[in-house]
């Protein structure tokens, strides 16, 4: 996806960052996966000890092998469908708009933009022992529009992304200052 | 009353049909909004090779299964009369 297909691109405007929740959020989907996967195959030890029975009947074993089949269809879809919130939430930094992508389900999307000059205060904290071990955390944007607060979340870097915006939106507004005095 | 062992099927087919539906409508989304960019097509390229792989293997285990046979079924609750 271009960047002149999710907004009215400006002249000037050019892409300058992508920024995608940080790779170890996805992780525990991972685990989670595997954990799941792992179920029916702990259940087959189980029913193989307890009832063996049920392996050899003629209409309990297939009945056993459809449901095992559904369940792992199901997990896997589950998996691919949660890759793809995590993967198509992203954050588009260019050098006048910062530009909020969020796939909140699979029929449910959110695009929403602030103008770089109109920051007015920029946080960025790493709180967790995870997070500070891996380094990603949040940035909470205040502008003085009635966007209201942008929240990037569980992004990689956030200090050093902080900063980056803050001189973003620093050289954005001296541009916008001079584009005023007719000086541009 | 007897049916095949094949309504057991059912449930599957209905659910392979969701499945079909739903892998469908997350490959879309990844190629509209994702661009098809190399993560996107590997992740998307793991799934459809699993997917199949997957699928051949459950055909591998439910075709030697001979689902003709009769499901018998008595209904005694509608037959048997109150003691």
């Amino acid at each position: 996806m271009t960047l002149s297909q999710l907004i009215r691109q400006k002249i000037y405007e050019r892409e300058l960052m992508l920024i995608r929740r940080d790779a170890i959020t996805f992780v525990w989907q991972i685990f989670l996966f595997l954990v799941l996967a792992a179920v029916p195959v702990a259940l087959y030890f189980f029913i193989r000890k307890e009832f063996p029975d049920y392996l050899t009947g003629p209409i309990s074993y297939p009945a056993l092998l459809v449901l095992g089949i559904i369940y792992y269809l199901a997990i896997w879809i589950f998996f691919y469908t949660n890759f793809i919130d995590y993967y198509l939430d992203m954050w588009i930094i260019t050098n006048d708009r910062l530009i909020d992508i969020r796939q909140e389900a699979l029929f449910s999307r959110t695009i929403a933009e602030l103008d770089l000059y109109k920051i007015q205060d920029i946080t960025s904290e790493v709180k967790g022992i995870l997070p500070t071990i891996f380094n990603f955390g949040n940035i909470h944007i205040q502008t003085a529009g009635q966007e209201g607060k942008f929240n990037l979340l569980n992004v990689p870097n956030p200090h050093d992304l902080r900063k980056r915006i803050a001189d973003l939106s620093e050289e954005d507004r001296k541009y916008h200052i001079r584009q005023a005095n007719g000086t541009l | 009353m007897s049916v095949p062992l094949s309504i057991i099927l059912l449930p599957l087919a209905l659910f392979a049909l969701i499945f079909v539906v739903f892998s469908l409508i997350n490959i879309a989304h990844m190629i509209r909004f994702a661009a098809f960019d190399m993560v996107g097509f590997f992740a998307t390229f793991i799934f459809l090779a699993g997917s199949t792989l997957f699928m051949w293997y459950a055909w591998q285990l439910l075709s030697p299964i001979d689902w003709t046979m009769p499901l018998n079924f008595s209904l005694n609750i509608f037959t048997q009369m109150p003691q």
